[in-house]
């Protein structure tokens, strides 16, 4: 019997005794920071719930990943124990160099990306999850590094960690949509696992012909959470004032010590272990009320006390706006020029925002046409053969085209002479 | 949208017609990878290196006229994309000494070009080009390459990288 369990809010009871190497992995300093990082950014501001960490997402997928495996070794297609160890190590870290309000900062520090700097944690000798990595197996941190690249030769790992169908979509769908308050992101997760079916000679995993519905379920719901709650218009206004007051802030010299050590250029792998949140928080309040810059002092207290720039136009299908006319008027800087008359600095209070998503890459088109970049959720067809899921589902298949929606946002007062311009574009 | 975002759109002008969207990926990635200007980040996905952020940019290109994507049914009823120039005009422009290679890339089918921008991708984490070649085939079971497409993408690689050398 278990011992040592978590509670989840999502998955109930998950234990933590086996292998022994588990708890020391969750113990290191680098994973447990995640605690302090939030799973949806800045989403807080439209949906209040939305405040749970990439801690417990990690958690959640690492767990999946088990049971996924438990449910191969069940029908007879166990992953051996090679691939067990580096896939739990594997789906664990995952986002473990997920930086606080990740794109965000990303963006406007110029920090680079999490996965680079999942795989230096990984990599680096100086961190405690490299060193628990080494008590395993000494090459165990490379092999976790190449499954997170997606370059491992373990292509089931690397299939069931990150494809159409993987484990870490699999939680954050279900927790996202249960933390947010919404239903879009439900679907039936015990059914699904139950039938997966095996793994095709590129690694695959694939699911029984019955699984369809359960399938199409699957894909719709990350369609409508993409739409709406990760890319909410509230949410990505908040994320990109947040960006252009870093920026400023960087640009003024007043990021804190932290923050400037990250955005250094070849920061040390310890930068990122020294940030979390409450920097960014506590910063902002410090710009918000003592800042010597207004602009600065606006965007802070924007991002900080909800007082959000408003959507002013927004590109078809979602709004009304042709995306012609749209790329026009910011080329052309007709806006710009609205908003600096109206006493504002364009660079920081004119936010042009592109959102963009494909809610499910089929291979409608031929293999080397598609505009994916990740395999079909596979069916079987009988024959030991599989096809991919939009071939069967016509549902399906009117999901496989890249949407992108562009935004403008400005500050309140500039609303209405904005508003006019583009009626008369 | 940033003027080095235009590149791609400058490109196909100057190719006059990419047919595919994995060749135009990776094109530019191959491109990139010898020191033409592109912003745009690759990471490795199923298929070799990717960028979801260029097929999101030449989505908004086809969007706001800079570029034309036309669909066309293949021989085996499979449907492909092709890139031409659209009408708008082009706020930026690829350096002269990237239009040899992207000419002599879009004479490659997709195939040999997923092939070589993998090895090129992994020769970029530091694997050598052979260890590389090894790997990309480890790396796509289903796509079984042969000796001698694998040479021919090493040579390829290699002729890429004394051009641009020489352009350099």
């Amino acid at each position: 019997m278990a011992t040592q369990v978590v509670r989840d809010a999502v998955h109930g009871l998950i234990p933590l005794d086996e292998p022994e190497w588990l708890v020391p992995l969750i113990n290191a300093r680098e994973f447990q920071r995640l605690r302090r990082v939030s799973q949806l950014g800045t989403s807080s501001v439209t949906y209040p719930g939305a405040t749970h960490s990439r801690f417990s997402h990690s958690l959640g997928v690492m767990w999946l990943f088990r049971r996924v495996a438990q449910h191969f070794q069940n029908v007879g297609q166990p992953l051996d124990a090679d691939e067990l160890q580096v896939g739990i190590c594997a789906a664990l870290l995952h986002d473990v160099g997920h930086a606080p309000f990740s794109h965000a900062l990303e963006q406007a520090l110029g920090t680079g990306d999490h996965e680079e700097w999942t795989r230096r944690i990984v990599r680096s000798s100086d961190t405690q999850v490299h060193q628990v990595l080494r008590t395993i197996d000494r090459a165990m941190p490379q092999r976790v590094e190449e499954v997170i690249a997606g370059t491992s030769p373990l292509r089931r790992v690397v299939g069931l960690i990150s494809s159409q169908l993987d484990v870490d979509r699999m939680d954050y769908l279900l927790r996202d949509s249960l933390y947010a308050g919404v239903g879009y992101g439900r679907y039936d997760l015990e059914r699904v696992i139950f039938s997966l079916s095996g793994f095709d000679p590129d690694g695959m995993a694939f699911l029984s012909r019955k699984a369809v519905p359960l399938a199409e379920q699957y894909v719709v719901a990350r369609y409508h959470m993409y739409w709406q709650v990760y890319f909410h218009k509230t949410t990505r206004c908040a994320e990109r004032m947040l960006v252009n007051c870093l920026r400023l802030a960087h640009r003024c010299g007043v990021l804190p010590k932290a923050l400037a050590a990250l955005a250094a250029k070849d920061a040390p792998v310890n930068a990122l272990m020294d940030v979390d949140e409450s920097d960014i928080t506590h910063a902002l309040k410090e710009w918000a009320t003592q800042s010597d810059c207004p602009t600065l002092r606006m965007l802070a207290g924007g991002v900080l006390w909800r007082e959000l720039f408003k959507a002013v136009c927004v590109t078809e299908p979602e709004g009304d706006v042709d995306a012609r006319v749209f790329d026009r008027l910011i080329r052309q800087g007709t806006i710009a020029d609205v908003v600096q008359g109206k006493g504002f600095d364009p660079e920081f209070c004119l936010i042009v925002d592109k959102a963009s998503d494909l809610p499910y890459g089929h291979y409608y088109l031929a293999r080397d046409e598609s505009a994916a970049d990740k395999p079909p959720i596979l069916v079987e067809s009988g024959h030991d053969r599989q096809i991919p899921l939009e071939r069967v589902s016509p549902l399906v298949r009117q999901l496989g085209e890249r949407v992108v929606r562009g935004v403008i946002y400005v500050p309140a007062e500039c609303v209405d002479a904005v508003r006019r311009v583009v009626s008369a574009a | 949208m940033e003027s080095q975002e235009f590149l791609v759109a400058d490109m196909v002008r100057r190719l006059g017609e990419v047919v595919g969207r994995k060749k135009l990926q990776k094109i530019v990635f191959l491109l990139k990878s010898v020191g033409a200007p592109f912003v745009e980040r690759f990471t490795y996905h199923f298929y070799g290196p990717y960028s979801e952020q260029l097929a999101d940019e030449i989505r908004w290109l086809v969007g706001t006229g800079h570029l034309t994507e036309v669909t066309q049914e293949t021989a085996n009823r499979h449907v492909e994309c092709i890139y031409r120039p659209g009408e708008e005009p082009i706020p930026a422009r690829l350096p002269e000494f990237c239009m040899p290679l992207a000419h002599r890339l879009n004479g490659y089918d997709a195939r040999l070009l997923e092939l070589m921008a993998t090895i090129q991708y992994l020769g970029m984490q530091g694997m050598d080009l052979a260890q590389a070649g090894m790997r990309a085939r480890d790396l796509k079971p289903t796509q079984e390459y042969t000796d001698q497409e694998t040479e021919t993408a090493l040579n390829i690689l290699t002729g890429l990288r004394h051009a641009s050398d020489g352009a350099a």
